[in-house]
C-alpha cells in the first residue's frame, strides 16, 4: 500500500522567552493509504502542532514531510463562520476556505443541510442559532468535504453525544468507501478507538509509542493513573482522627471513564481488628463542592468485625460521573469514632465516555453525577401518540 | 487519477512556501469578498445607498475645502470640480483598501490559525469590495462631468490602466502593512493618520506642480509618493494630454517607479512572513 503521509526528522520550534521551545522534535511518521491514525498524548505533547504542520498552517523548523493526495483539515468546527451571515452563506464561505468550489458546494447543499437538521433556519443569521445548531452545521459541512487526507483535531469534543455518534458513523463509512487517510486527534479514547485502527502516542514532541489503537489507548490511560493518584496517603499530613487505623492507599483499578465499570480500592492498616467499622467517602468536585455520598452504612453494609489490615473495594457497574476532575474525602470510623479523616484523600480525572442511553452527556464544561431515575410522560402525551 | 503531491521541507525558500494554485487563491478571494460585501451594510438604515452617498460626501468635502476655503488655482482651463474629482474615485478606493486590508491579518487571525490559505486573498477580497465602490463612484463622476459640462473621458484605455495600477498599488501597500503587523501592530495604530497624510500630500485636488512652488529643487521628495502618478494619471485619462498645461514628467515617472516597487515588495513581504505568521500573530 502507498504511503500518503510521510514525515522525516520533522521539528517545530516556537520562540518562548527568546529560546526555542520544540513542540515537535525529530518526528518520523508513515501513514498508509486508507489508514486511520489516532494521535494521543497529554497537553503540550505536540498533537495539535503536528496537524498544523501537515495542514500548512505553520512551517516546520526542521526536516519535512510529504503528502500524497488532496488534504483537508478540520481543526475546528465551523471555521470562518460569521455570526451576521445566514446558515447558507456560512456554508459557502467555510466550504470555500476548506477548498471546496462553489459548484460542488451547491450540489451538496441539500445533503449538508439535511445532515445538520437546520433546514428551517437556513436563511437566518447564525448568531440566532443555538450553539448546538452551529456545531451541527459545521460538522455537516465537514462530513461532506472530499479529500484523500483528512486531518481532524478534537472536533468531536463539541456537540451532543447523539450527534457525535452520527458524525463518527459518517466518518467511518466515508473512510471505508473512499479509502481516505485520516489523522485523528482526540482526548476521547472511545471515539479514537472506534474510528482508528492504529495510533501514535506523542510525548514531548516525539513518538513515544506506536501501535494498535486499543492497546495504545489502554496503555495511555494506565499511564495517566499515577498522575491522578499523586497523593501518598501514608505520608499524608492533612488528616485527623484517633489514628488506630489509617487508610494507606486509594486507587482505581483502571482509568475511570464515564459509564464504564470501575473499582475503587481502599487499603487500610491498623493495630487491631476494626469493630463496627464504617467507611464514608464524599465524592466532591475539583473545587471541593459535595456531590455524592459513598458509605458502607448507606449501602447497608454493616459488618461487626474486619481484619486489622486489608482492602475494601467499591465497585461501579457504570460510573455515573460526568467527565471531569473529582476528589474524594475519606473517613474511616470504628464504633462511630473517627479513626482517620483525609481531605482530600485522592483526586482523579474521569475520562469522557458514552454514558447515557440517550447519548446526551448534558454538558462538557460542568461536572457532576448522573442520578438513577425514570421518566413518566403519561400526562403529557397526546392520546394515540405512543412514546417511541 | 494523479493525486497532488505536497512536499514541505524546513529549508524551502520562502517564496515557495504555501504556494497555492491560482484557482484556490481566486476561490478564497471570492469567498472573502462575498462575505465582506454581505456584511458591509448589515444593520445600517441606508444600506447600499451608502455606496452612492460616500463618494458624494467625499466630493462635497473636497470642493468645500479646496475650492471654497483654500481656493486652489489650476493652470489649465478645465472646470475645477472636474479637475478635483477625476482622481477622487481612485484615491477613495486606495484609501479604503489600505485602511481595511492592512489590518485584515490581525482581524482574521482566528481563521488563519485553523485553515491554511493564501494570505493575499484576504487583502485582494477587500480590493474587490472597494473596486465595486470605485466603479460606482466613477459612473457618478462621468455622469456628473457629462451632465454639467458635456465632457467625456479622453483616454479610456489609460483610465483602465490607472485603475489597475491603483488597485495593485493599494493591495501591495496593504500587504506590506499586513506583513509588518504580524509582529508589530504599530503601523495599524497609525494607519488612519498615514492615510490622511497621504491624502493631503497627494495632488488629488491640486496640481503636483505646486510641489516645485513650495520646495523648489527638493520637490522630488514629494514625488516619491506613488499616488502622485495615480492622481495625474487619472486626470490625463479624463482630460487628455492637450488640456493639461504642465506636467512634471520626471517626477511622475519617479512616483510610478515607487509604485511598482511597492506593488512588488508588498506582496513579497507577505510571502516572507507567511512561514511563521501564525506563531507570531
Amino acid at each position: 500500500m502507498k504511503t500518503t503521509i510521510q514525515a522525516r526528522g520533522l521539528g517545530k520550534a516556537y520562540p518562548v522567552n527568546g529560546k526555542p521551545y520544540w513542540a515537535i522534535k525529530d518526528l518520523d511518521l508513515d501513514v498508509k493509504e486508507g489508514q486511520a491514525m489516532g494521535i494521543i498524548g497529554g497537553n503540550g505533547a505536540g498533537k495539535s502542532t503536528l496537524l498544523k504542520l501537515f495542514s500548512g498552517i505553520t512551517h516546520p523548523s526542521e526536516g519535512g514531510y510529504r503528502l500524497e493526495g488532496q488534504m483537508t483539515s478540520l481543526l475546528e468546527i465551523g471555521t470562518g463562520f460569521h455570526p451576521d451571515l445566514s446558515g447558507r452563506e456560512n456554508i459557502y464561505l467555510s466550504a470555500a476556505l476548506h477548498g471546496m468550489d462553489r459548484q460542488t458546494t451547491a450540489q451538496r447543499l441539500d445533503a449538508i443541510v439535511d445532515f445538520s437538521g437546520v433546514e428551517a433556519f437556513l436563511d437566518t443569521a447564525i448568531k440566532h442559532y443555538s450553539s448546538g445548531m452551529k456545531v451541527r452545521l459545521g460538522f455537516a459541512l465537514a462530513a461532506h468535504m472530499d479529500a484523500d487526507i483528512l486531518l481532524v483535531d478534537e472536533v468531536l469534543a463539541v456537540g451532543d453525544a447523539a450527534f457525535q455518534a452520527k458524525c463518527l458513523r459518517r466518518m467511518e463509512s466515508q473512510m471505508q468507501d473512499a479509502g481516505r487517510t485520516v489523522l485523528f486527534v482526540s482526548h476521547n479514547m472511545l471515539a479514537m478507538q472506534s474510528l482508528c485502527d492504529q495510533a501514535i502516542w506523542l510525548q514531548q514532541g516525539k513518538v513515544h509509542q506506536q501501535g494498535e489503537s486499543h492497546a495504545l489507548a489502554s496503555a495511555y490511560l494506565q499511564q495517566q493513573l499515577p498522575q491522578s493518584h499523586a497523593i501518598d496517603l501514608t505520608e499524608h499530613r492533612d488528616r485527623s482522627g484517633q489514628g488506630d487505623v489509617r487508610i494507606t492507599a486509594m486507587s482505581w483499578d483502571r482509568a475511570p471513564c464515564s459509564g464504564q465499570s470501575a473499582s475503587l480500592r481502599i487499603q487500610y492498616n491498623g493495630k487491631a481488628a476494626m469493630e463496627q467499622p464504617n467507611l464514608r467517602l464524599s465524592l466532591e468536585g475539583a473545587d471541593g463542592r459535595f456531590l455524592a455520598p459513598i458509605s458502607m452504612h448507606t449501602s447497608n453494609i454493616r459488618p461487626d468485625r474486619l481484619k486489622a489490615s486489608g482492602e475494601l473495594v467499591v465497585h461501579f457497574d457504570a460510573l455515573p460521573c460526568m467527565a471531569g476532575t473529582y476528589q474524594i474525602r475519606a473517613r474511616l470510623l470504628c464504633k462511630g469514632l473517627v479513626q482517620d479523616d483525609l481531605r482530600p484523600a485522592m483526586r482523579f480525572e474521569v475520562q469522557e465516555g458514552l454514558i447515557t442511553p440517550g447519548g446526551d452527556s448534558f454538558s462538557l464544561t460542568k461536572n457532576g453525577v448522573f442520578l438513577p431515575l425514570t421518566w413518566d410522560l403519561e400526562q403529557a402525551l397526546d392520546s394515540g401518540n405512543a412514546l417511541r | 487519477m494523479n493525486k497532488p503531491i505536497t512536499e514541505v521541507q524546513a529549508k524551502d525558500p520562502f517564496w515557495q512556501v504555501n504556494q497555492a494554485s491560482r484557482k484556490r487563491s481566486w476561490q478564497v478571494t471570492k469567498a472573502f469578498a462575498r462575505r465582506d460585501l454581505s456584511l458591509r451594510y448589515v444593520q445600517t438604515r441606508m444600506g447600499w445607498l451608502w455606496v452612492i452617498a460616500q463618494p458624494l460626501l467625499a466630493a462635497a468635502l473636497v470642493l468645500l475645502v479646496f475650492s471654497v476655503i483654500v481656493k486652489v488655482e489650476i493652470a489649465s482651463d478645465v472646470p475645477y470640480a472636474l479637475y478635483a474629482f477625476a482622481a477622487l474615485p481612485g484615491w477613495l478606493m486606495a484609501q479604503s483598501i489600505l485602511l481595511q486590508g492592512g489590518p485584515s491579518l490581525v482581524h482574521n487571525q482566528h481563521i488563519l490559525r485553523k485553515i491554511a490559505f493564501p494570505k493575499m486573498a484576504l487583502i485582494q477580497a477587500k480590493g474587490l469590495v472597494f473596486m465595486v465602490d470605485f466603479l460606482v463612484a466613477s459612473i457618478l463622476f462621468i455622469a456628473f462631468a457629462y451632465g454639467l459640462y458635456g465632457s467625456i473621458p479622453q483616454a479610456p484605455i489609460l483610465w483602465v490602466f490607472m485603475m489597475a495600477y491603483t488597485w495593485l498599488l493599494a493591495t501591495g501597500m496593504a500587504a506590506l502593512v499586513a506583513a509588518w503587523s504580524v509582529k508589530y501592530r504599530d503601523l495599524i495604530a497609525i494607519l488612519p493618520f498615514l492615510a490622511q497624510g497621504l491624502f493631503l500630500l497627494t495632488p488629488v485636488a491640486y496640481p503636483s506642480t505646486r510641489y516645485a512652488d513650495a520646495l523648489g529643487t527638493w520637490d522630488w521628495v514629494l514625488y516619491l509618493n506613488p499616488f502622485v502618478s495615480m492622481a495625474e494619471g487619472f486626470r490625463l485619462a479624463f482630460f487628455g494630454i492637450g488640456d493639461l498645461a504642465e506636467l512634471h514628467v520626471p517626477g511622475i515617472t519617479l512616483s510610478f517607479a515607487m509604485g511598482c516597487l511597492l506593488i512588488f515588495f508588498g506582496r513579497l513581504a507577505l510571502r516572507w512572513v507567511d512561514r511563521n505568521l501564525v506563531d507570531r500573530l
